[in-house]
């Protein structure tokens, strides 16, 4: 149902590196899960508009005004590396 | 002292704070006894705050002493599910990508407990990011059954059920996405309170699904569910899904001690689903004692169920891929030693951060977000929420109420569904439904047959709704312990 070259470009979309066991685990059981849950296609839904969240149905805004968030101090914390008041990531061109 | 304090509710230590019987240093003290009594066969927290919940305690007998009367929490042990900020403690999700993680503010239903006066006693564990129903997929280990460590405690609030249930917290917070209140609290015999979507704040809850997250309580009496409820319940300018609806008045609890002539709707699809043997037993017993109330049972229909399993876990899985996006190693979380370049440093950290379930997950909800996958899977279960959302409205023009069981099996061993994803979905077969149109609803401990596992029931309301739901609840409760006394 999913090919390997789909599935492998599915998990390049989520941003994970599976080992070729986990790759052949992980590819079984969203074939086995999507079979079950085929049975959505099942449902006319013609004319039915798609629920995005129970009881909003209105747009919430907050007035347009400057609030204080995090101090830097608190964030640098949990900051798993930095550099001058940078978040230092390894470089994006080789 | 004799008295065993960490065996009462929160209603009854209410009552012994304030006629100066104990206080709640004492009950803190015992409570912490017990933990490291029970912890190393129950394993309910991931972190306890022994020298914090001294000191809080002290500072609530001080406000006792004064003669402070405006909170039923001040003074009480309360347990939170280790995917809600305390300030200043780690939130670990437990999850590896937050295990580092202090969290840097308080979650507004930790703050409303902290104004309240409660005693923050510990991190409870959870299925890693709240994905599961068995509280085995932790990083930190699995939280075994209160009554059988072979067995599990149900999830993913697995820890504040077994927690309460093993009297270690007096009430307990969890998180309810699909069922993560309600099916641990059948499985541990306490009681479950998922209320309406938007009714709790969310802020400082770590997001799993935003459409269904909804923070909930665990405790031994429906009593204490009002008390804790009443506290937390309230719209929050930090969430701006919140609800404005009227505050809730726990007092209102005992107004109606009669269910005589309520409708009550049973569900005709779930007469399909094969229940087993103690949890049949306890929805026959259930219905017998509702009809003895003088309930009017009345079959309904909501003709979507037999589609509600997979539309949840197509939506939630989507939005679940999304909120997991923002783990990627740079700002905070894990980061990968391994990385050489930027998108390897992505790639790496989540892999390494994830357990298989979440990773499971991500790729599903991936799946059912990409554009050729999109309208058949992701836009057609919303439609098909729309539809479960309908049903209920029309149901509720029949009935008050509905009721059914919270999961189709009592607790099942350790390790026996988790190598098999779609039978451990099927555990949320009852409790998805709710979720999925943003009702509130409860699970109360059902009959059973002398020493079998408990087995819960579940009744599910109208929005807002919570009035009339914790009062049929109680009585439904009474009615119970009544007739075992």
């Amino acid at each position: 149902m999913i090919s390997h070259a789909e599935f492998t470009h599915l998990t390049k979309r989520a941003q994970l590196e599976l080992t070729p066991s986990e790759m052949a685990q992980f590819h079984t059981d969203l074939e086995r899960i999507l079979t079950a849950f085929a049975r959505v296609t099942e449902v006319d839904t013609t004319g039915i508009s798609p629920m995005v969240q129970p009881g909003v149905t209105t747009n919430v805004l907050r007035t347009d005004q400057v609030q204080i968030g995090l101090p830097f101090t608190v964030l640098e914390e949990l900051a798993p590396d930095l550099a001058q008041e940078h978040f230092r990531v390894p470089s994006l061109f080789r | 002292m004799a008295l065993e304090c960490s065996d009462k509710s929160a209603a009854e230590l209410y009552g012994l704070l304030r006629k100066k019987c104990i206080t709640s240093e004492e009950i803190t003290r015992e409570v912490l006894t017990r933990i490291e009594r029970t912890e190393p066969a129950i394993h309910a927290y991931i972190t306890v705050l022994a020298e914090r919940a001294l000191a809080q305690a002290r500072q609530a007998d001080r406000r006792l002493h004064q003669g402070d009367d405006t909170s039923p929490l001040l003074g009480i042990p309360v347990a939170i599910k280790d995917n809600i900020c305390v300030k200043g403690v780690p939130v670990t999700c437990g999850s590896k990508m937050l295990q580092e993680f202090i969290a840097p503010y308080d979650a507004t239903v930790v703050q409303c407990l902290r104004e309240h006066g409660a005693i923050i006693i510990g991190k409870t564990n959870l299925d890693e990011f709240a994905m599961g129903s068995s509280t085995e997929t932790s990083v930190f280990g699995a939280t075994r059954h209160p009554h059988d460590p072979a067995r599990v405690a149900g999830g993913s609030s697995g820890g504040s059920a077994a927690a309460v249930a093993v009297h270690t917290a007096t009430v307990a917070l969890g998180s309810d996405t699909g069922g993560s209140v309600r099916q641990p609290a059948a499985f541990c015999g306490v009681v479950g309170l998922k209320p309406t979507y938007g009714r709790i704040s969310r802020f400082g809850l770590v997001a799993f699904a935003s459409s269904f997250d909804q923070i909930g309580c665990l405790t031994r009496t429906v009593e204490d569910s009002a008390l804790l409820f009443q506290v937390l319940a309230g719209a929050d300018p930090k969430d701006s899904t919140s609800r404005k609806a009227p505050p809730y008045d726990a007092s209102t609890l005992k107004n109606h001690k009669t269910l005589n002539g309520l409708p009550i709707g049973i569900v005709k699809e779930f007469q399909d689903v094969t229940l087993e043997p103690v949890v049949q037993y306890a929805f026959d017993a259930g219905l017998r004692r509702l009809e003895a109330c003088g309930v009017e049972l009345r079959e309904i229909s909501l003709p979507h169920v037999p589609y509600a399993l997979a539309t949840y876990y197509i939506i939630a899985n989507a939005e679940a891929s999304a909120n997991l996006a923002r783990y990627d190693g740079v700002r905070y979380g894990h980061r990968s030693k391994r990385a050489n370049d930027l998108h390897s440093l992505y790639r790496h950290s989540r892999t390494e951060g994830f357990g298989p379930e979440v990773k499971r997950r991500i790729l599903l909800g991936t799946y059912v977000l990409q554009q050729e996958h999109y309208a058949a899977y992701y836009q057609r279960a919303q439609q098909i929420r729309t539809q479960i959302a309908r049903d209920f409205e029309q149901a509720f023009q029949q009935v008050e109420l509905v009721v059914s069981p919270v999961t189709p099996t009592p607790a099942f061993r350790r390790g026996e569904h988790l190598t098999d994803p779609l039978r451990m979905y099927q555990s949320d077969q009852f409790t998805v439904l709710a979720s999925l149109a943003g009702l509130p609803a409860i699970s109360v401990p059902g009959d059973i047959p002398a020493g079998q596992l408990p087995a819960g029931i579940q009744f599910i309301a109208k929005p807002d709704a919570e009035e009339q739901l914790l009062q049929t609840a109680y009585a439904f409760e009474q009615a119970r312990l009544d007739s075992a006394s």
